[in-house]
């Protein structure tokens, strides 16, 4: 065991290194860090020794604490000087700022704990809080016995290094799978908050770490300015799947707010059938009905029976907006009637959803307004309403989520008025 | 398609939604200690100083481009860049001396609301907590853009310096002569008074405020040209008040040889000289200028210090969502107020601490500031050209020079 127990770096730093026959051999300026199978691990310390810098590996040391470094006799020559490149605890975790993904917010580095695992020096946990601030500040060495009863009331405020996603993009290949987990438990509004408290070139580096349909569910809840400036820098075969992966009228709305150029790059290059039904929604006024609406309904034919309208669901599942209200067509996509998820339980299997729709309806045409589209929808106590064609035909659907964020923008995106 | 017109004026909107951060934090550069070195500088020279202006304005420009500049590229506050580069016994150290700074810089405030008011007979015990109750009130119920849009009120009503100025009847062929550059260095009243005009341009706390705001209000690198502007406008309507400050004074309590020592007694001497209506012009400015830099002081405070120890931050935010950046803000203002309503405050000696703890602190924030404006690592491609870095570092080096000789200065008793 080269280290008892835990120890902070900040108690370590600027500590004597000397070997076994007591000659001293600098002093510790920093630690050389790499990914591990789970923490990262600590390859070698950087020691000082006047102008001199070299690295002393981990596998040369014997003891380790909070007084000295001791390492095997080797008179300090023979170790190589340090590599720039890198990761060093110091220079590039320390005092920089990290997303804490369980408090889904941005804090600062204070100290940084390691501890020996399977003879590995390991980063553990990082302290955002103010006993770390202390400890840096150098009141715990000072204090000696005195530091437990004076913080006692100061909650320790760590944080495991799974629970963390560094900012920093040199440090982004640290972190691994594990924490590529936990920004999965984060809930998309959670990230997008994340995403707009922290400079551009850190933002690509988180969203390096997340996966497309990830992407796809946190952009569109960021406020359009961040959005805009998000997608603008990414290349376009990105920015193309990203959007492929978005519901049609989330897409079309940020494809609305980019630059000509860059909105056409992405259409170009994306799959036909979802760069059609964009361009159909684009053409519409931002906070019309047809602005509004996504393409991604549900829809079954007057005689299919409840049965059927079941097994179609089962398919369809994944790639509809909501299956609340079922919409019923006719072959010429014209709309024939409506009924509720609820009411197609209460039917019997063999029931054709002709027999039990509602007939008389409810809907607005692309160009109504957004205003008008929220009064009904309270008026008549619905979920969604569909949108038609003067043929009366089927163009898309207005859900309830999309006229809250239009009523309500201030609360759902934090701009400010 | 968006048609060229829509386009233009698509892009004045953009650059009026902009407009905030480097204009106030300009503007409230003229708060009471200001106005008076102002005052006093056009009563005891005329119109000898007006050439100092221009520079002060181009040097305020490069300043403050610079602070905004690392705001929009790293979305940190000076702060948290102070954190990140120079470590956390620095970092204590810089926020410990701008604490109090700031908090000498509030009470100064504080009086000159006390001082304006009282030239209409209202006691300072009325006037001063109305004065941080309205303050508190701002800073707790409004969200960042309401809160902006109130201080470019108040920015607005920095003109009754300009009507007072009109009202002073000034000789305009001799304004123009103060534009030659005169260095009566010789005058000892006048290199004081030269490094105090100066010295009252770049204060720390209008660097951290520019550079918090620009990331409070979610500026990015987009918006860095529309940014640049801004603070020069900024820069420039400042000095431009400032002119008006010294021609009404000049124009007046110069011709006349009235010595004052403060803002409100310009105010008063200017009654029998030009008339009432420029009394309560100048008064009202004082007052205006008071308030509005009463109310960024403590903001200032609970940015950095936030920023730097890594605590939630942020006029959006309620209270129990960032409670040490409103306690702060809070404190300071309390604080300040306070002390202005405790008997026998003596002004000069808080101006005094101001001067020193503020001069002190100006040359490690300065050079603080260039050493991370030039670091490729925090600013990627944003680091200064080798122009910008000529006239910054000579604009920081000279201000340097000019802190240091106040601060021998004032200390030594020598003040204005």
């Amino acid at each position: 065991m080269k280290l008892d127990g835990e120890i902070f770096l900040s108690e370590i730093r600027q500590k004597r290194v000397m070997d076994k026959r007591g000659h001293s051999l600098g002093t510790l300026m920093d630690l050389s860090v790499r990914a591990g199978e789970s923490f990262p691990l600590v390859e070698g310390f950087l020691v000082a020794r006047g102008k001199e810098r070299f690295l002393l590996p981990w596998e040369e040391v014997e003891v380790l604490n909070r007084e000295l470094l001791l390492c095997r006799s080797n008179e300090g020559n023979g170790y190589p000087p340090p590599p720039t490149e890198g990761i060093y605890a110091f220079r590039d975790l320390m005092d920089k700022q990290i997303v804490d993904i369980n408090g889904a917010k941005v804090v600062r580095v204070n100290d940084v704990k390691v501890k020996e695992m399977k003879g590995e020096l390991t980063i553990i946990a990082v302290d955002v809080g103010f006993r770390g601030l202390l400890r840096r500040m150098g009141v715990k060495r000072r204090l000696g016995r005195y530091w437990k009863g004076l913080v006692s009331s100061i909650p320790y405020r760590l944080i495991g290094w799974q629970y963390i996603q560094p900012l920093e993009p040199s440090i982004n290949h640290l972190v691994l799978k594990l924490s590529k987990e936990q920004t999965v438990h984060l809930h998309p509004s959670e990230l997008a908050e994340i995403l707009t408290q922290i400079p551009a070139e850190n933002q690509d580096a988180l969203l390096d770490s997340m996966d497309i349909d990830k992407i796809a569910d946190t952009i569109p809840e960021m406020d359009d300015k961040n959005q805009v400036a998000l997608v603008e820098r990414m290349t376009t075969e990105k920015a193309a799947d990203i959007l492929e992966a978005m519901s049609p009228d989330d897409a079309a709305d940020i494809l609305g707010d980019l630059s000509d150029k860059k909105a056409e790059e992405i259409i170009e290059e994306m799959e036909e059938e979802d760069a059609q039904e964009v361009k159909d929604l684009l053409q519409h006024e931002e906070d019309s009905a047809g602005g509004l609406m996504t393409t991604e309904y549900f829809a079954v034919t007057p005689f299919t029976t409840v049965a059927e309208t079941f097994s179609q669901l089962r398919t369809e599942l994944e790639d509809v907006e909501t299956i609340n209200d079922i919409y019923v067509i006719d072959e010429g996509e014209r709309l024939m009637g409506s009924l509720t998820l609820r009411e197609l339980f209460l039917r019997n299997g063999e029931d054709k959803v002709a027999q039990f729709m509602h007939r008389r309806l409810i809907f607005l045409t692309p160009e109504s307004d957004g205003m008008e589209a929220a009064r009904m929808m309270a008026k008549f106590n619905l979920l969604s309403l569909p949108v038609v064609d003067k043929e009366k035909r089927l163009l898309g659907i207005i859900t309830v989520d999309d006229i809250l964020e239009f009523l309500l923008p201030s609360v759902k995106k934090r701009k400010r008025f | 398609m968006v048609l060229p017109l829509k386009r233009g004026l698509k892009r004045v909107g953009l650059f009026l939604a902009i407009l905030g951060p480097g204009f106030i934090t300009s503007t409230a550069d003229n708060d009471a200690g200001g106005i008076a070195t102002y005052a006093v500088a056009g009563a005891q020279e005329g119109y000898g100083m007006l050439w100092a202006l221009l520079l002060i304005t181009l040097s305020l420009g490069v300043i403050q481009e610079m602070s905004a500049r690392m705001g929009l590229v790293t979305g940190q506050g000076l702060g948290g860049l102070i954190r990140e580069k120079f470590g956390v016994k620095t970092t204590v150290f810089a926020m410990g001396l701008l604490l109090f700074a700031n908090l000498f810089v509030t009470i100064s405030n504080f009086s000159g609301v006390a001082a304006s008011l009282e030239i209409f007979h209202i006691p300072r015990y009325v006037s001063v907590p109305l004065a941080a109750a309205l303050i508190l009130r701002l800073i707790m119920k409004g969200s960042y853009r309401s809160i902006e849009k109130i201080f470019l009120l108040f920015a607005l009503f920095y003109f009754s310096y300009v009507v007072s100025g009109f009202l002073a009847k000034p000789v305009w062929g001799e304004v123009w002569k103060g534009f030659v550059p005169a260095f009566r260095f010789s005058s000892p009243g006048y290199l004081a008074l030269f490094i105090a005009f100066v010295g009252t341009t770049i204060t720390p706390w209008m660097q951290f405020y520019l550079q918090s705001s620009v990331v409070d209000k979610r500026l990015t690198e987009e918006d860095l040209p529309s940014s640049t502007l801004e603070v020069y406008i900024g820069a420039f309507f400042t000095d431009f008040i400032d002119f008006f400050i010294i021609v009404a004074t000049a124009a007046t309590l110069f011709k006349s040889g009235v010595r004052v020592e403060s803002a409100s007694q310009a105010a008063l001497a200017l009654k029998p000289l030009a008339g009432p209506y420029c009394m309560a012009l100048f008064s009202f400015g004082l007052l205006n200028a008071s308030i509005l830099a009463a109310s960024i002081l403590p903001l200032s405070t609970a940015y950095a210090l936030c920023d730097a120890f890594g605590w939630e931050s942020g006029l959006d935010r309620k209270f129990r969502e960032a409670p040490l950046f409103f306690s702060l803000a809070i404190a300071t203002t309390l604080i300040g107020a306070a002390a202005v309503l405790v008997p026998g405050l003596d002004l000069m000696k808080v101006m005094l601490y101001s001067q020193t703890t503020n001069g002190v602190l100006l040359p490690f924030i300065l050079v603080f500031m260039l050493l991370i404006v030039n670091d490729k690592t925090i600013m990627g491609k944003h680091t200064n050209g080798w122009v910008r870095n000529l006239v910054a570092w000579a604009t920081a080096v000279s201000l340097i020079v000019m802190t240091i000789l106040l601060l021998y200065f004032s200390l030594l008793g020598r003040g204005l």
